[in-house]
């Protein structure tokens, strides 16, 4: 079927518009622009990470895993534990939350988040920018403007986005709507334009959100115009189920997984984030307690064994996922080896609520892993990794957020 | 604006950037030589406590310079500074300083008004564009559920600086606007309303025949059972239930209902229509001995993916059949269901009879509906009128539209605006697209508009139609009526006489409950009850029922104080609670029944409740669901209280791990952070105010002792013994001693006035969707001083504040 599709594109000359996929027969594709395809997954575990669960005692490549660790101890190879970043000037405990992805220091306005700056360079290469899913929680990504960019909880409803085919007449009807809402963003634009002189100066300057915005839903109605004319990819994975009780955390995560993986493979998006998060009760084995609740154990052996089945439940999955990357062939190379991803938490301390000394994994990607790289605490900002990783992604920034430069340390040979 | 501590640090930088020079020379030389004596030692050239600097204030010719004076004088008539351990001026020289200070203030107020950079455009927030949209067309959905959350600022999403707009929120007031314009217009003839009533022996009957053909006809094809019938026949067998023969007959007709079995109106009445509907069941208790059971009644659609909503839980006391009914908003295919939610759960296939469990008789349920007031339906009149769109001609167009630009955009514009959208409607007619499609697209264009998703305020002072829109949005949080409208139209709104009957009625008016709920939910954090929730082993009791009521009490609590005018002194103290049954038990007060609020009076010698302090509500989102923090509730009551803005840490003081092994009292916990100069300096003034309530658990239950489960019990079988005994005594500066959470009230009582002064800032800052700063100053203190001398009623408070300059300003 795939196979029809792709040869009645290739005929018709429009295969450069089909995104990425696996080369089954040596048919030409998307990737021939992209010969390798390089994706970003950034995940935040807003409630922070057990410390010595976590960040080995030894550094350099000869630690002892930690007991987090000893979870992703198959892929010892493709990782690096970070000890020592932070973002300077970010504090107010769960209050820099947002800030964890943009480290702006909390006296400014917070924009930018790496995800979306990367996905304004990459995203349009593929059907959508990036991906802003939750797993209990995302307030990670924020675009130029300040906006904290919404994020998606059910993955039934992401599958549909992403893999629900559509039939040719609803094809028609969805470009003739597109059309249609274009003319609409026209309108209310000189509506706009009109109301600005009667404005005051700082009210003129709110309305600027709102010109922003339209211009930039026009822009992404261009886009989906074009992607409309691309079928979607056609996978193996059902349709998931959303748990109904919030307390389902590992289910809920299992599936965010499972989507990321697969909008990975099918090159529907390079960018994902996603946060793992939940206020109140789960349903984990052994835990009786709230999730935030005993996060601030106070060093309580009870508390601190329950929140340590929560965590490490992520890392199992986290395990998983990493399974699934590196059996994902993608020409010579596996997903894992073009899948740069990022676990961290707004918090270093998650029972007193510091933000300094954030616990980081790097995973995957080209970098020099099986290390742990211990940095003097407060000496390295955390953006400094985000330059890194951009740079990896080809872009020449040489500075992000409150960056002093690239991380040392990481590159390979 | 607030209050504020010493350590102001935001503001304070602004003052290393000047050169230092003397205090400048326009400054009276007696507060030059305050300074001197009591200040200039610590904010001076040698040490700048909290980065601020005496000796560089100067005239007010910023808003800047402005705000640093009243920081100055904010502390010395708070008693801040000098600190306690310094040298005190005395009284007349503070007076002195504080007498200079504010007349200067006051000439910079008159001097920089209208220089303060608030936004005033600001746009609907979730709250506003779902209300608006319920006013404007009658329809309910979930149309906003997708909407990005709103931040907030100053503790309310309804601020005009924090409300950001994102390409996302467009794409769903799109998605919305199609839903809504969908439902809107009629294009089928009128639905039949339809009453159905029935008992459950007779909705039995019905499932038992509809079986029966399904085997008949099965037995004929004899074809096997297919597994999705097997299953439907199991699960009929199970909800047989309500007519099986193990159900006993009570009564007449009336059929006992146990927890398993959820009587529901799919059986009998199906909801082809969304809209309203009148349901009502008639229920009374079964061997209950007095105790009352509970009936939630829910609705949905059914599906296990979807959490039911729950309507109402009724409590069903007496043996005396009692009608029940509800108003409900349904979407089609939805239905409602009741579920018992006390007595325990019936086996399927065990004899009911033999049970000897609490019950509810249900004698017969009735649905009714759509409920059809008007038609076409109100969402269609506000479109088209009374026109059918297929026959609305291209030359009616203008007529149409011009009258729902001035509904939807609640304020008449100028031609060029309704033209943009006639032009619009003319250009799509154009590319064939029939009146539907076209005046569907043109209303979307409306509802993605400025004008629509904006509270527009156009020229130098707000006009007629901005105070109508202010007032309404204020306390309907919704868009103004006609006859607000019209009173704009006609230019009434500046009569105040006028405006205070407006007042009047929209706070008699139903929709006033949403300002209610939206305000008290903000200002005093209850929205955040059930975010986090008590630890299951340590408060088995805290459930549902507890956590709706404690929302529920402070809601009433309000709500008795707004209707009934009385004074906000109530909110320290009062002789008066609202309480239904469970949070009386909760309370242990006795002899309250039923599960509606009622004013109960309070035997002060016998409880300590009574005012905001003791209620769950407060008390539980002051607490982290595990234990109770006396800096969190310290914290609560300065801000949210008082009105003092409490500084977050400065980011150079390290933060102390919590280290709750051993058995430190909580006292002697903190006493080890408020023995480090740095942190010392706030915690003196922060932590007594919470110690004050360290009686109340996490769920706001009296305590004496710490409720800690037992180390030696096995932990799925817990067991809660008492710990330390509650120590519940303090100090506050400059007000003295505190035995117990009585005496700690009547220290509060002497400061009424900040608490008076907060509820005016926090009810404008709600009201005006802006923070408030110091240009608001004058107006704010003369709201409270009318209020005041007016009995300081929560009403007159309001109507002083929509009376007072400061509502009818940018």
């Amino acid at each position: 079927m795939i196979e029809n599709r792709r040869k009645f594109l290739k005929a018709t000359g429009s295969a450069l518009a089909l995104p990425w996929l696996d080369s089954l027969d040596g048919f030409a594709h998307a990737a021939d622009a992209h010969p390798s395809p390089q994706r970003l997954l950034m995940i935040c575990l807003p409630l922070g990470i057990f410390r010595s669960a976590i960040i080995p005692v030894e550094s350099g490549p000869n630690y002892e895993p930690t007991e987090y660790l000893s979870l992703i101890d198959d892929f010892r190879d493709s990782f690096t534990v970070i000890s020592g970043l932070d973002h300077p000037g970010v504090n107010g405990g769960h209050s820099a939350e947002p800030r964890v992805f943009t480290g702006i220091p909390s006296n400014k306005k917070n924009i930018r988040s790496v995800d979306q700056y990367l996905a304004s360079h990459i995203g349009q290469d593929t059907r959508f920018d990036s991906l802003v899913l939750s797993a209990g929680r995302n307030e990670f990504s924020w675009n130029d403007s300040g906006t904290l960019i919404p994020s998606e909880s059910k993955m039934a409803r992401v599958y549909a986005k992403l893999f629900g085919q559509d039939d040719k007449a609803s094809t028609d009807k969805v470009l003739r709507e597109i059309g249609q809402d274009k003319s609409i963003m026209d309108l209310v634009q000189r509506q706009a334009t009109a109301l600005r002189p009667s404005l005051s100066p700082i009210d003129q300057e709110k309305l600027e959100e709102y010109f922003e915005s339209v211009r930039e839903t026009e822009s992404r109605l261009v886009k989906s115009g074009r992607w409309v004319h691309t079928p979607k990819p056609e996978v193996d994975l059902p349709l998931p189920q959303d748990p109904v009780d919030s307390a389902e955390i590992i289910t809920q995560l299992r599936n965010v997984c499972d989507i990321t993986h697969l909008a990975f493979q099918t090159d529907s998006t390079r960018i994902v984030t996603f946060g793992y998060f939940q206020q109140n009760r789960v349903n984990v084995s052994g835990v009786s307690n709230a999730y935030h609740a005993l996060s601030h154990h106070g060093k309580d052996p009870n508390n601190v064994a329950q929140l340590k089945l929560i965590e490490g439940e992520f890392f199992k999955e986290l395990s998983r996922l990493l399974t699934k990357l590196k059996n994902t062939k993608e020409g010579d190379v596996t997903l894992l080896d073009r899948t740069t991803i990022v676990v961290t938490s707004n918090l270093g301390n998650g029972s007193n609520h510091s933000n300094k000394d954030l616990p980081v994994l790097l995973l995957g990607g080209n970098f020099n892993h099986g290390q742990h790289l211990r940095l003097d605490p407060s000496s390295t900002p955390l953006s400094n990794l985000f330059v890194t990783i951009l740079n990896q992604f080809g872009l020449a920034d040489k500075s992000f957020g409150t960056s002093t430069g690239s991380l040392n340390g990481l590159e390979v040979g | 604006m607030k209050a504020t501590f010493t350590k102001l640090t935001a503001l304070a930088f602004l003052f290393c950037n000047f050169a230092a020079v003397a205090v400048a020379e326009q400054i009276s030389p007696a507060v030059q030589s305050f300074f001197k004596s009591y200040c200039v030692n610590c904010h001076g050239p040698k040490r700048q406590e909290a980065d601020f600097r005496v000796d560089l204030l100067k005239e007010s010719s910023t808003m800047a310079d402005a705000e640093n004076w009243q920081l100055v004088v904010d502390n010395l008539n708070l008693g801040e500074m000098p600190p306690e351990d310094e040298t005190q001026p005395p009284g007349k020289d503070r007076e002195l300083v504080t007498d200079w200070i504010e007349t200067e203030l006051r000439r910079a107020r008159r001097a920089l008004s209208g220089q303060a950079d608030e936004v005033v455009l600001r746009r609907l927030n979730r709250t506003e564009y779902e209300y608006t949209i319920e006013d404007l067309f009658d329809i309910r959905g979930d149309f906003a559920e997708g909407f990005p959350a709103d931040s907030s600022a100053e503790g309310f999403d309804n601020n005009g600086a924090a409300l950001m707009l994102s390409s996302e929120q467009i794409t769903q007031y799109m998605e919305a606007a199609d839903f809504i314009l969908e439902r809107a217009i009629v294009t089928s003839a009128k639905p039949e309303t339809k009453r159905v009533k029935v008992t459950l022996r007779e909705i039995q009957a019905g499932l038992d025949r509809k079986t029966a053909e399904r085997e008949k006809r099965r037995a004929n094809q004899k074809t096997e059972e297919t597994e999705s019938e097997r299953k439907r026949r199991e699960a009929q067998r199970k909800k047989g239930n309500f007519g099986s023969p193990y159900f006993p007959k009570h009564d007449d007709d009336a059929l006992i209902v146990v927890q398993y079995t959820k009587p529901s109106t799919r059986d009998f009445f199906a909801v082809r229509h969304p809209g309203w509907y009148r349901f009502g069941v008639v229920a009374y208790a079964v061997r209950n001995q007095g105790r009352p059971i509970r009936l939630e009644i829910s609705s949905g659609s059914g599906r296990l993916s979807e959490v039911p909503t729950v309507i109402d839980v009724v409590h069903i006391l007496g043996d005396e059949p009692r009608e029940i009914q509800f108003r409900v908003y349904l979407e089609k295919n939805q239905r409602i269901e009741l579920r018992m939610l006390d007595g325990t759960n019936w086996l399927p296939g065990s004899r009911i009879e033999e049970s000897q469990d609490v019950a509810i008789a249900i004698r017969s349920m009735e649905m009714e509906g759509p409920l059809i007031e008007q038609w076409p339906p109100r969402g269609h009149q506000l479109l088209l009128g009374t026109r059918e769109i297929d026959s609305v001609s291209d030359d009616e167009i203008e007529v149409i539209l011009s009258r729902l630009a001035r509904i939807m955009f609640r304020r008449p514009l100028g031609d060029a605006v309704i033209r943009d959208y006639i032009e619009f409607y003319i250009a799509v007619r154009e590319q064939k697209l029939v009146p539907l499609d076209a005046f569907k697209l043109t209303a979307k264009a409306m509802m993605a508009s400025p004008h629509f998703l904006y509270h527009v305020e156009v020229g130098k002072e707000p006009d007629e139609y901005a105070i109508a829109n202010r007032l309404s949005y204020f306390l309907w949080r919704s868009a103004p009526d006609n006859e607000l409208l019209h009173l704009a139209a006609v230019a009434r709104l500046s009569d105040s006489e006028t405006l205070s009957k407006q007042v009047d009625r929209l706070l008699a008016d139903k929709k006033s409950e949403r300002f209610l709920k939206d305000f008290v939910g903000q200002w005093l954090g209850i929205d955040r009850v059930g975010e986090m929730k008590p630890d299951g082993k340590l408060y088995p009791e805290y459930d549902d029922e507890l956590e709706r009521s404690m929302v529920e009490e402070t809601e009433s609590f309000v709500r008795e104080m707004l209707h009934k005018n009385l004074s906000l002194r109530n909110l320290i103290d009062s002789d008066w609670a609202m309480l239904n049954s469970r949070m009386a038990q909760h309370y242990g007060i006795a002899d309250v029944t039923g599960s509606d609020f009622q004013r109960v009076s309070l035997n002060k010698s016998e409880t300590v409740r009574g005012g905001l302090l003791t209620q769950a509500s407060i008390l539980t989102i002051t607490s982290n669901g595990t234990t109770t923090s006396p800096v969190v509730r310290g914290v609560w009551l300065l801000e949210r209280l008082l009105g003092i803005t409490v500084p977050t840490p400065p980011p150079d003081v390290p933060v102390i791990e919590p280290d709750i092994r051993g058995a430190n009292t909580i006292q002697e916990q903190l006493e080890r952070h408020r023995s480090i100069a740095q942190c010392a300096s706030c915690h003196r003034k922060i932590d007594p105010y919470g110690f004050a309530l360290e009686n109340f658990d996490v769920i706001g239950g009296w305590r004496e002792n710490y409720r800690v489960l037992d180390p030696t019990a096995k932990s799925n079988r817990p067991k809660l013994v008492d710990g330390l005994a509650v120590v519940s005594s303090g100090t506050i500066a400059r007000h003295g001693e505190f035995a117990d959470l009585r005496e700690f009230r009547k220290l509060l009582q002497k400061q009424e006035g900040l608490l008076l002064a907060n509820v005016a800032d926090q009810l404008a800052t709600f009201a005006l969707g802006r923070s408030t700063n110091f240009t608001d100053d004058d107006e704010l203190r003369q709201v409270v001083a009318r209020t005041k001398a007016n009995g300081s009623g929560l009403k007159t408070m309001i109507h002083e504040l929509v009376m007072s300059q400061l509502f009818r300003r940018p």
